[in-house]
């Protein structure tokens, strides 16, 4: 008996034993929802990629404040064994807050179901805070700005 | 939500039960068969054949079956970590147990049931390894590849187990097979 014929033999004489019938109950009535860990390892997947591309962008912006920072490099550096301590950090804690509208333009007009027409207005405001330090020796000021979207009601002539 | 979208969201999940259930009717002995290969006991290869099903066919989009092959190798991977969780002494005594039921694999279609235990036997003192590669390829209809790619081992490998487990089985069933 050659191997195609062992095999064959084997595969007519014996197969495999049917499961049980509480087996087979079980198995149908766990109901598994197809797709479904396939979606969670997409979801992933793009909250992965969603992350690195940021993170990657964060460590390159990093690098370059570090490498922009850093002094020019001193030829012979005296080499001193004792270590220099370190300046204690300033604590500044903020007194004032300023916020100025410096710019708005109309922007797209929105139509939702039982309201009236919307239109959309850039706006674009210039926070400035003003910081002292802990001990009030020091001033610091600071200045953001940033934008948003508001909606206002349209005027229909 | 409106009452229309819940009568459609209703029949798409049944539709979706009843392919869980014709697949399982179509493949599920042969995956018994091989989650009982790798396990030591009855319970335990129902345990990690529900397991090992429900994960494949959760990763499979809906559809379509899952790849038999994936199935087989989710199976081994279920059996393998649930061994991991145990000491070597638990195992032991569990395989000593099973033996002692002997709880059956196969049915034979034609001959004697003395046949059947013979066959059955030779089929079951073979090593894992040829075991295995010899269940996935008679009853499990993988290709060689297939079988490499459950097993984690190369092409060649996996078609060398199968020819001694066949050389082997020959020997041992010199007296059974027909000449």
């Amino acid at each position: 008996m050659n191997d195609d014929e062992l095999t064959a033999y084997l595969e007519k004489m014996l197969s495999p034993r049917e499961p049980s019938r509480d087996l087979m109950q079980r198995l149908c009535a766990t109901q598994p929802q197809q797709g479904r860990r396939l979606a969670r390892v997409t979801t992933m997947r793009r909250w992965v990629w969603a992350a690195a591309l940021p993170a990657a962008a964060a460590a390159v912006a990093l690098a370059v404040v570090k490498w922009a920072d850093s002094p020019e490099p001193i030829a012979a550096a005296p080499h001193s064994q004792e270590p220099v301590p370190a300046a204690p950090e300033e604590v500044f804690l903020p007194v004032e807050l300023r916020q100025d509208v410096v710019h708005a333009e109309p922007g797209e007009l929105i139509q939702l179901p039982g309201h009236p027409p919307l239109q959309l207005i850039r706006v674009v405001w210039r926070d400035q805070v003003t910081a002292v330090s802990a001990h009030e020796d020091a001033t610091l000021e600071l200045e953001r700005y940033r934008e948003a979207y508001v909606p206002v009601v349209a005027t229909i002539y | 939500m409106r009452p229309n979208d819940f009568k459609r969201v209703s029949s798409l999940t049944d539709s979706s039960a009843r392919a869980w259930e014709r697949w399982l009717a179509g493949h599920v002995r042969s995956f018994l068969l091989f989650a009982r290969e790798r396990t030591a006991c009855p319970q335990d290869a129902e345990d990690v054949l529900q397991e090992a099903l429900v994960e494949a066919w959760e990763r499979t989009p809906p559809g379509r079956e899952p790849d038999e092959a994936l199935v087989f190798a989710t199976i081994r991977r279920r059996a393998i970590d649930l061994y991991r969780s145990r000491s070597r002494r638990q195992v032991r005594e569990q395989r000593a147990a099973d033996e002692s039921e002997h709880a059956e694999w196969f049915t034979c279609t034609l001959e004697s049931e003395e046949t059947r235990q013979q066959l059955e036997q030779a089929v079951r003192s073979l090593p894992s390894p040829l075991r295995e590669t010899i269940t996935l390829k008679i009853w499990g209809g993988l290709t060689f590849a297939q079988v490499a790619e459950v097993m984690s081992c190369p092409l060649n490998t996996a078609a060398s187990r199968y020819r001694q487990a066949l050389h082997t089985l020959r020997v041992r069933l010199k007296h059974v097979t027909p000449s």
